[in-house]
């Protein structure tokens, strides 16, 4: 009986993604894009993916959605999504997925809506698509998105083509069209890199209150970890391809473990406080092409030994959730 | 008079207005004001740091400065010497003395050249030294300081990743022995730890040759970080100068606080910030009059849409456009 209340409670599990990898092959090699990458997340929370560019964290999302394109291929791995494996469905029935139950939000306001045609005819098509609402009603229904996603006058605006708003503006409309079907996940890559900071901050404020009261989830992959880290229930930081820290937020954020996390928060510039130079992550992303045996931070980590050559070092967990790849992380003895 | 000497940069009632495109060809032209009556003194040896959001005139007011645009109105003194009209040829040296780092790493060096060559063109056009050997010597020892390796130096830019191609702008800046470096958005496209290795790359430089700076960023957080002085710009407008603890710590014009609100935290959840209603309006036209940020702000009242506000001196050295604060 307690067990029960228990299990009611705790939230279910939504998205389950088990040792993904995704890799391309290129003429010059293969290239592990997504290298054994693991994590869950449940109804209702919103997960944080951070990296610098070219870790994956973008192919993962697109892979989750199964938007990979040859060269690129989902080599093995499992995702689990509402209890229903996704990579073992027929094409047919990941579309009726892809926008419907999942949806996704692109980094480019300015290039990921059609320019010929009006945002109603755009936010129409999905709702006529995945929920068979055609004229009258999808009509209403396109204006209360717009008004949800705060676009002013949206009665008028609806005849709009997308050349005629800003790009915040395009961005609530993308939104909007998002949310159309009421997915259950939302995977917004970037959603306001291309912003300005106060419009940035408006839609992460209009977007995390969407997701919020509708007990919907969200994987918000970006590379700015302090704005992740303010809407995120769970961060995941990834590296060339790998995870190597994941945990509840402000584990992530005030008590990093691995080298690279602490090193990305070391070289942000802070906003209050005195000034202090810097500290830098010597070194550069390696090749892809090229991956270092064993641990991929390796040649930039100040603390590497020999163990880190030879072995990969795998998730461990250094406190409730809290998992890093790293041989010494966590360790008194180091 | 001493402080006068210190002076290496005065920019005095800068305006730049840009032409908008005509429905026909016999209306009559109209403008928009892309940088409106911009001041600015710059000591020597100072960095200046530069924000606001896109389409607020910061790159423009960087090129007006090195006389890539031609300025409309105001003056532009540099080391003593008014530069505003004058004519290309006399102006060669100035050229050299000002170099600018621009922000797309990928666009603004050229393809078809060597990064020796890249580096060693504009030491040979300013005639810096006597033979082309002279000048590769010269080239290779700024490649050096910036880290690229004399190995690399045969490679073509394609070859090197975003921050190392930064390096080499940076380099090539260098290479003229400048005194005043203008460095538009030198980190924007780079990854974070990339830009960290630059931006103490650029502070080191500053502090080695002696270098004045103007740092414009729309990264507040970056400014914060460099400049010791600190201008935010809104609609082709200062709105609001002075030191960089001044504006971060207590930001007096409503359009700055409402910037700083915006930046997220570190571990700070995003939940109840100050929010802006509207979005950036596009930039107002010649015949504008009121206060440029009026429409959105909180403060607003009738005086701020008659009238043009005007830099005051709040505290030593801090300046804030803005009618609100003589009203309450």
């Amino acid at each position: 009986m307690e067990k029960a209340a228990e299990t009611a409670k705790e939230p279910e599990l939504l998205l389950d993604v088990r040792e993904l990898r995704t890799y391309f092959h290129t003429f010059k090699g293969i290239v592990k894009a997504v290298d054994g990458v693991s994590f869950s997340l449940k109804k209702g929370k919103i997960l944080g993916m951070v990296g610098e560019s070219g870790c994956g964290k973008s192919v993962t999302g697109f892979s989750i959605l199964r938007l990979i394109d040859p060269p690129g291929r989902i080599e093995s791995g499992e995702i689990i999504f509402e209890g229903e494996p996704l990579l073992e469905k027929p094409e047919k029935e990941m579309e009726k997925i892809r926008g419907n139950k999942i949806s996704m939000i692109f980094q480019d306001p300015m290039t990921s809506l059609n320019p010929v045609y009006t945002i109603k005819k755009q936010i129409c098509e999905t709702l006529e698509l995945h929920r068979g609402l055609t004229g009258v009603d999808a009509h209403n229904r396109a204006v209360e998105l717009l008004r949800l996603v705060g676009i002013p006058s949206p009665e008028e605006r609806i005849l709009y083509y997308p050349h005629q708003f800003s790009g915040g503006m395009r961005q609530r409309v993308i939104i909007a069209i998002s949310l159309a079907t009421s997915p259950s996940l939302i995977i917004a890559d970037e959603p306001t890199t291309a912003l300005d900071v106060t419009v940035q901050a408006q839609l992460i404020k209009r977007l995390y209150g969407l997701v919020r009261e509708s007990d919907r989830s969200m994987i918000l992959i970006s590379h700015n970890l302090s704005l992740v880290s303010g809407v995120s229930d769970n961060i995941i930081v990834m590296y060339c391809g790998r995870v190597i820290e994941k945990g509840p937020s402000e584990n992530v954020v005030f008590n990093p473990a691995h080298p690279y996390t602490i090193g990305l928060i070391d070289s942000i510039p802070k906003m209050t406080g005195q000034r202090k130079m810097l500290k830098q992550i010597s070194g550069m992303v390696p090749n892809p092409l090229d991956m270092p045996e064993g641990c991929a931070f390796r040649p930039r980590c100040a603390q590497a030994q020999r163990i880190c050559e030879k072995e990969f070092p795998a998730l461990r967990e250094i406190s409730a959730g809290h998992f890093v790849s790293c041989h010494f992380a966590g360790r008194t003895d180091r | 008079m001493g402080e006068e000497e210190d002076i290496l940069l005065k920019v005095g009632h800068l305006t730049k207005k840009f032409p908008l495109t005509r429905g026909n060809p016999f209306e009559k032209r109209k403008y928009v004001n892309a940088v409106k009556d911009f001041s600015l003194s710059l000591k020597k040896k100072e960095v200046f740091g530069l924000v606001g959001e896109s389409g607020c005139g910061k790159s423009t007011v960087a090129r007006t400065i090195i006389r890539l645009y031609e300025p409309d109105e105001g003056s532009i003194v540099y080391d003593g010497v008014n530069i505003t009209t004058m004519r290309e040829k006399q102006l060669r040296p100035y050229r050299k003395k000002m170099q600018m780092v621009f922000q797309n790493p990928y666009s603004s060096l050229n393809p078809r050249h060597t990064v020796k060559d890249i580096v060693t063109q504009p030491i040979i056009f300013h005639k810096l030294a006597s033979t082309k050997a002279e000048a590769e010597e010269m080239a290779l020892f700024y490649l050096e300081k910036v880290g690229i390796l004399s190995s690399q130096v045969e490679r073509y830019p394609h070859q090197f990743s975003g921050g190392q191609r930064q390096r080499i702008s940076i380099a090539r800046a260098l290479a003229v022995a400048p005194d005043f470096i203008i460095a538009d958005e030198p980190v924007s496209a780079l990854d974070v730890s990339i830009q960290a290795q630059i931006l103490n790359l650029l502070l080191d430089l500053r502090e080695e040759f002696a270098l004045t700076l103007m740092f414009i960023a729309h990264d507040l957080a970056v400014v914060r970080h460099v400049s010791d002085r600190v201008g935010i710009m809104y609609l082709g407008c200062m709105v609001e100068h002075g030191p960089y603890r001044d504006i971060f710590d207590t930001p007096l014009h409503p359009y700055t606080v409402t910037l700083l609100g915006a930046v997220p935290v570190l571990g700070v959840r995003t939940i109840d910030s100050t929010e802006l209603t509207d979005e950036v309006p596009s930039a107002p036209s010649e015949d504008f009059k009121g206060c440029v940020f009026a429409h959105r702000c909180p403060l607003c009242f009738e005086k701020c849409l008659r009238d043009t506000p005007v830099l005051e001196e709040r505290t030593p050295g801090h300046f804030v456009a803005c009618w609100s604060l003589n009203h309450g």
